[in-house]
């Protein structure tokens, strides 16, 4: 049985390993276990189609947003107030 | 007529640069009130400041890099304090069940979209900043730092003072907790 929980990943396991892989290179033995895990976890698989799928909103998501109306009167009155 | 007060001028230049700088602001902590914060002590340093403004610069140049120095004394302070204690609110035991696995509300379902049409989308902008929202500060700027200014990890850990270890938690943890968020919020899976 020991055996058996050495060879497979856990998903907590698998989902750190697809978040490294972006950047590093991952040894030969993390590329098949990771690979094995896939094979049997559909949880695992999408998760490995959602990341890239989120670096992508990271990288162009941008709510454009102006500074409230309100906070920047508060702003004028406190530069205001300085005088 | 009179001539304008430092004040005075000063004032008229929330009129032209507090979008643009609060913008940059929030591009870096996407944080609306620390962005707000930030600018609002930008002006107040400039006010203080202004009689050695040499006009070499512009303006917009200047307020800029008065908001930078702000910007890093933010983050300067934050990574300065063992300040992983918030990020308890995030544990990995929220995902994972006992053996490590996902547990089974939590598992990642299949998403059903079109991208093309995602990244205009208000409604999902909307969205998304309010589940960037939600990570510790420190969390949102190292994503942003990875992926928007596109730094290695090398460059990241130094400037945000953290082991290796640590960047890749917070990243693992930071994208699982984002993901969830969209599953639940977006995607409504």
């Amino acid at each position: 049985m020991k055996i058996i929980q050495k060879l497979m990943l856990s998903c907590h396991q698998a989902t750190l390993l697809i978040e490294k892989k972006e950047e590093l290179r991952l040894n030969i033995g993390e590329r098949m276990q990771l690979k094995m895990h896939l094979l049997v976890c559909n949880a695992c698989r999408n998760y490995s189609k959602q990341s890239p799928l989120l670096n992508r909103i990271f990288k162009n998501a941008k709510p454009v947003k102006n500074m409230s109306e309100e906070a920047k009167v508060r702003l004028q009155q406190k530069l205001k107030n300085s005088e | 007529m009179e001539p304008m007060t430092k004040e005075q001028l000063v004032t008229t230049w929330v009129n032209d640069y507090a979008d643009y700088l609060f913008g940059r602001a929030i591009a870096k902590t996407s944080n609306e009130q620390l962005a707000e914060d930030l600018v609002q002590d930008t002006f107040l340093a400039a006010l203080e400041a202004f009689d050695k403004f040499r006009q070499e610069s512009t303006v917009k140049t200047w307020l800029t890099a008065i908001l930078n120095h702000k910007i890093a004394d933010y983050f300067r302070k934050v990574n300065s304090k063992a300040n992983f204690a918030n990020t308890k609110s995030i544990e990995y035991s929220q995902f994972f069940d006992s053996n490590d696995n996902w547990k089974i509300e939590e598992r990642p379902r299949e998403w059903l979209m079109n991208e093309e049409k995602l990244f205009d989308n208000p409604q999902f902008l909307h969205i998304y900043q309010s589940c960037l929202q939600q990570l510790p500060t420190q969390w949102s700027a190292i994503l942003l730092a990875k992926f928007i200014e596109e730094k290695n990890s090398k460059k990241i850990c130094q400037e945000m003072n953290i082991s290796t270890t640590n960047y890749w938690q917070i990243i693992h943890r930071a994208k699982i907790k984002m993901r969830q968020c969209l599953q639940k919020n977006w995607f409504k899976q």
